[in-house]
């Protein structure tokens, strides 16, 4: 492989982005939504350029196929199955031998049963826990990805619904007073709805449903927690905070714990999901990680910072002390 | 060959006629074959991972939903192993799939305009094979995730829900990483072509 290519591919290679002009974006769609026609004509300048532009694909230097890709194709399949049927062969002295079987044997079957039961349990367990682990990396990163696509076709903009704050008198993105964001009493991740409206995600990566509740409704429960911002103008994907700090986690377990008591949970844990022992997070490159704690080393001032509350949360200080202090204050919610 | 739709021969197979799979391999020995070239940039690695893809073919027949058009399910496959081989080569890192659609991190951005880079989409008065040289340069440095809905949309005329199918992506996506795709492949031929050009003019010797 040459170098040039291993730069093409590395995310992390600085290069230009380019993106089309909203009236490029609509005449593609218009053009290729539904399908490129065969004979699809050009209704205006902007897609007969499109066209044209796509055209240059066609000179693409990829010659005949090979003559006989077909009969080697068909060859290799029949190769495939001819050595599927070997694997499934018993030959005839080996199932002679498997009707052998004497007493002494059935201990040792019995015995052998006792001890894959009692590794296998907690192999079981523990192949359950990386199961939670792999798939809340799997959520994270598929939100990720349509959060970055999101942020493309909107201005680098995070995904926020203003109509959420209507019953706290509608602050305006431009300044938004942080009291407004305390998650505590806010649905968080409800901003990321959007991105299932805009059908970037289904629906079950959001939310998972509940069963009856006390008051006799069925509802859903949230499966992510999102990043709380600052300032809603300035909640975007790039430019405010650092690649490596965090854009989404596990739910918050200090918040489920008030939702549900009244009362915060030790702040030091890791998410429920997880038995409270990890958490799985992803930040603004779309990596995802898995920590034993929320507590950060913060380095713009040398302290700690825990994702779950703001900097200045006092454990005894109630609820009221969720809302980051400023943009580098990590502080996921749901 | 027969008039049978695609969906009808491989339920045939299934059922037992086994003629209707060459049959169903000769329909797309031109366009997968072609699909996977550019896709993968090389003719022999296009070969290796038709070949893989008919066999899935061969092997998942029985999971085939018959309610379904078969062209979007053969691409899937096709897409997957093609993605596969490149994992195996290491020829592009596994990562490339996850770049983030617009994660600018303060790199350059650049508004592409069709029509006003219109001219660079002309042959610019290059020579047959100078074009074709330069049409596999910019495609093969194309993210793999770029390259491949491109072609699937423009090459394969596959509609947007086709593709959400085919890539197992949803719908908003399909459209934002197409966007982004056509937009980056506008700005990297303008790109190759003015560099084709200045080099041209620095050494007008090369050019007839």
């Amino acid at each position: 492989m040459s170098h040039a290519e291993d730069e093409r591919s590395d995310p992390s290679t600085p290069q230009r982005i380019s993106r089309l002009s909203e009236a490029d974006k609509a005449a593609c769609d218009r053009l290729l939504e539904d399908g490129l026609a065969p004979d699809a004509a050009p209704r205006n300048e902007r897609e007969a350029a499109l066209l044209n532009l796509l055209e240059v694909i066609d000179r693409y230097p990829d010659g005949e196929p090979r003559s006989d890709l077909v009969a080697s194709t068909l060859a290799r399949i029949d190769d495939e199955e001819a050595k599927r049927q070997r694997d499934w062969t018993v030959s005839p002295d080996v199932a002679e031998k498997a009707r052998l079987i004497r007493l002494p044997d059935s201990f040792a079957i019995a015995a052998a049963l006792l001890l894959a039961v009692s590794i296998g349990v907690p192999l079981y367990n523990q192949l359950d826990s990386r199961q939670e682990i792999a798939s809340s990396q799997m959520r994270q990163q598929a939100i990720g990805q349509a959060i970055a696509g999101f942020a493309s076709d909107n201005g680098d903009a995070l995904p926020i619904d203003l109509d959420l704050f209507g019953s706290d008198g509608a602050p305006t993105p431009a300044n938004t007073p942080a009291g407004h964001l305390n998650p505590v009493h806010h649905p968080w991740s409800s901003h990321l709805g959007v991105l299932v409206s805009e059908e970037r995600i289904p629906e079950g990566m959001l939310y998972t449903k509940i069963e009856a509740q006390a008051n006799g409704e069925r509802g859903q429960r949230s499966l992510v927690a999102y990043r709380v911002p600052f300032q809603i103008s300035a909640h975007r994907f790039a430019g405010t905070y650092k690649p490596g700090s965090f854009l989404l986690g596990d739910c918050n377990p200090v918040i489920e714990a008030i939702r549900q008591n009244g009362q915060p949970c030790d702040s030091g844990v890791g998410a429920n999901n997880h038995g409270r022992t990890r958490l799985v997070v992803i930040n603004f490159r779309l990596e995802t990680s898995i920590l034993r704690s929320p507590w950060l080393e913060n380095d713009s001032s040398s302290t700690e910072d825990n994702i779950w509350v703001a900097h200045d949360y006092a454990h005894d200080a109630a609820t009221e002390t969720l809302t980051p202090e400023d943009h580098h204050d990590t502080v996921l919610a749901h | 060959m027969s008039a049978r739709t695609d969906e009808e021969l491989l339920v045939a197979y299934r059922n037992g006629e086994a003629s209707a799979f060459p049959e169903l391999v000769e329909r797309y020995q031109t366009d997968l074959s072609q699909f996977l070239t550019r896709f993968l940039g090389s003719r022999a690695s296009a070969d290796d991972v038709f070949q893989d893809a008919f066999l899935q073919v061969h092997l998942s027949a029985e999971s085939f939903d018959a309610s379904r058009r078969f062209k979007p399910w053969l691409y899937t496959i096709a897409a997957n192993k093609a993605r596969d081989f490149h994992r195996r080569q290491k020829r592009r890192a596994a990562v490339s799939l996850s770049t983030p659609v617009g994660a600018t991190d303060g790199r350059e951005t650049s508004l592409v305009d069709l029509i006003s880079d219109g001219e660079a989409t002309v042959d610019a008065g290059l020579l047959e094979t100078e074009q074709q040289t330069l049409v596999k340069e910019v495609v093969d440095s194309l993210p793999a995730h770029y390259r491949e809905i491109l072609l699937l949309s423009y090459f394969q005329r596959l509609s947007y829900n086709q593709i959400a199918d085919s890539l197992q992506i949803p719908l908003g996506t399909v459209k934002s990483r197409l966007h982004a795709a056509v937009a980056h492949f506008s700005d990297s031929w303008r790109s190759a072509v003015s560099r084709h050009q200045r080099a041209s003019d620095q050494n007008p010797s090369t050019n007839p």
